[in-house]
């Protein structure tokens, strides 16, 4: 009887997704240090050693699920329809955030615990690069929208970014937390905005 | 019979000082560990103790936990409070930001202790539930902030909840991708200073 290695006959690419969604979903309960690889075999239902053979450590395996997670994240969250103004744009990005939080919460658990992950387990430095390029671009496409509306026309465009990403952060962590978030902050962004865009859109 | 005792609480020992060595220890495992990962025994080795000593001022790992949690707000929370005290919400806002980057460079293991710790609460609810000083703070600090500018008139026509949940999430945002990232820098201060200024 064939009990290790990669499981004859399967469909390698279908496995390989099974193992990083139930990866992620450990990793995100548990920790680096305190998710098992036999755990995440036992919920995809194969072999501890056939994870081994797809990814060849959980160190690995941590990286491949942190570039899966990023590109779904960052793609599904960020505004799509071209918003011309910092408050739609606010809408649509705290819009697509909630929708994903709850219907995978384990893609926002395991990219909010990244930065605590980086700073335990140094070989994770690499990692933080890449989540802050994924940020600004995100980030920085927003502060341009903000100053080009007047919304933040008194800010630099290096002010407007840095400034937008406190704020979605800190919403972002505040309701990751709580798993709830802070109540009226989604709504404290979008009036903040609104009220910006009447007060500075003219000038 | 022995005569020379290798565990326990040592004799004569000042308890004070012994206490304050293993909070010390504490913090700086818990940072750089995680709740999980810090180890009684290494905490105490880290403080030059038995883990016996450990054991007989703090029973477990969460009598530990909570005491430096309450010892590492003790020395942050009045630092941030004195800038309440400004004579404009501008003032103190630039001053808590400043004091916050102060903090970071001469208390690194508080601050990385603090940013830490709403996470290590989500994770392990028996730890929350003996803390409620955080939340209670950051409503006292975030509502007191807003009542300032609201006497000097610097906050326009928005509403106090939408100040207050605003200037929080997005000084608290500031804070956790500043520590996490090891690099707070006052960028987002100005721009904050530039936008009550707007208001």
């Amino acid at each position: 009887m064939r009990k290790k290695g990669r499981p004859k006959g399967g469909d390698s690419a279908a496995t390989k997704k099974k193992i990083l969604d139930a990866a992620r979903v450990e990793f995100a309960a548990n920790g680096y240090d305190g998710a098992a690889i036999v755990a995440i075999a036992k919920s995809v239902g194969i072999a501890p050693s056939a994870v081994y053979h797809y990814f060849q450590s959980k160190e690995k395996l941590y990286m491949e699920v942190f570039k899966q997670t990023s590109v779904a994240i960052w793609d599904s969250v960020s505004p799509t329809d071209n918003p011309s103004t910092l408050v739609e744009a606010m809408e649509q990005l705290l819009d697509n955030s909630r929708l994903l939080a709850d219907k995978l919460p384990s893609y926002s658990d395991f990219l909010a615990s990244l930065p605590i992950e980086a700073k335990l387990h140094p070989q994770f430095s690499e990692l933080l690069k890449q989540r802050a390029d994924y940020q600004d671009k995100t980030f920085r496409n927003l502060a341009l929208i903000g100053i080009a509306s007047g919304e933040l026309h008194f800010l630099s465009e290096d002010e407007a970014t840095e400034l937008i990403r406190s704020i979605i952060m800190g919403w972002f962590f505040e309701r990751h937390f709580r798993q709830e978030e802070i109540e009226h902050s989604g709504e404290a962004i979008i009036s903040m905005f609104k009220h910006l865009y009447v007060t500075n859109s003219e000038k | 019979m022995a005569t020379k005792r290798l565990s326990g609480r040592p004799v004569n020992e000042d308890s004070v000082e012994t206490r304050s060595a293993f909070i010390e220890s504490g913090r700086k495992f818990f940072s750089l560990h995680g709740y999980r990962g810090a180890a009684m025994s290494s905490i105490a080795k880290g403080a030059g103790y038995t883990p016996n000593a450990l054991r007989h001022h703090f029973p477990d790992k969460a009598d530990l936990y909570v005491a430096v949690f309450a010892d590492t707000v003790n020395d942050i929370y009045p630092k941030l409070v004195a800038h309440l005290y400004s004579e404009t919400f501008e003032q103190a806002v630039e001053g808590s930001m400043s004091e916050m980057m102060k903090l970071a460079k001469e208390y690194p293991d508080h601050m990385d202790f603090a940013s830490r710790a709403p996470d290590e609460f989500r994770k392990h609810p028996e730890l929350a539930e003996r803390i409620t000083a955080r939340d209670n703070f950051q409503e006292f600090f975030y509502a007191s902030l807003i009542a300032l500018g609201r006497r000097t008139g610097e906050l326009g026509n928005l509403s106090d909840q939408t100040l207050n949940v605003f200037f929080r999430n997005t000084m608290q945002g500031w804070i956790y991708e500043g520590i996490y990232s090891r690099n707070l820098q006052d960028t987002t201060q100005s721009a904050l200073i530039k936008l009550a200024r707007h208001l």
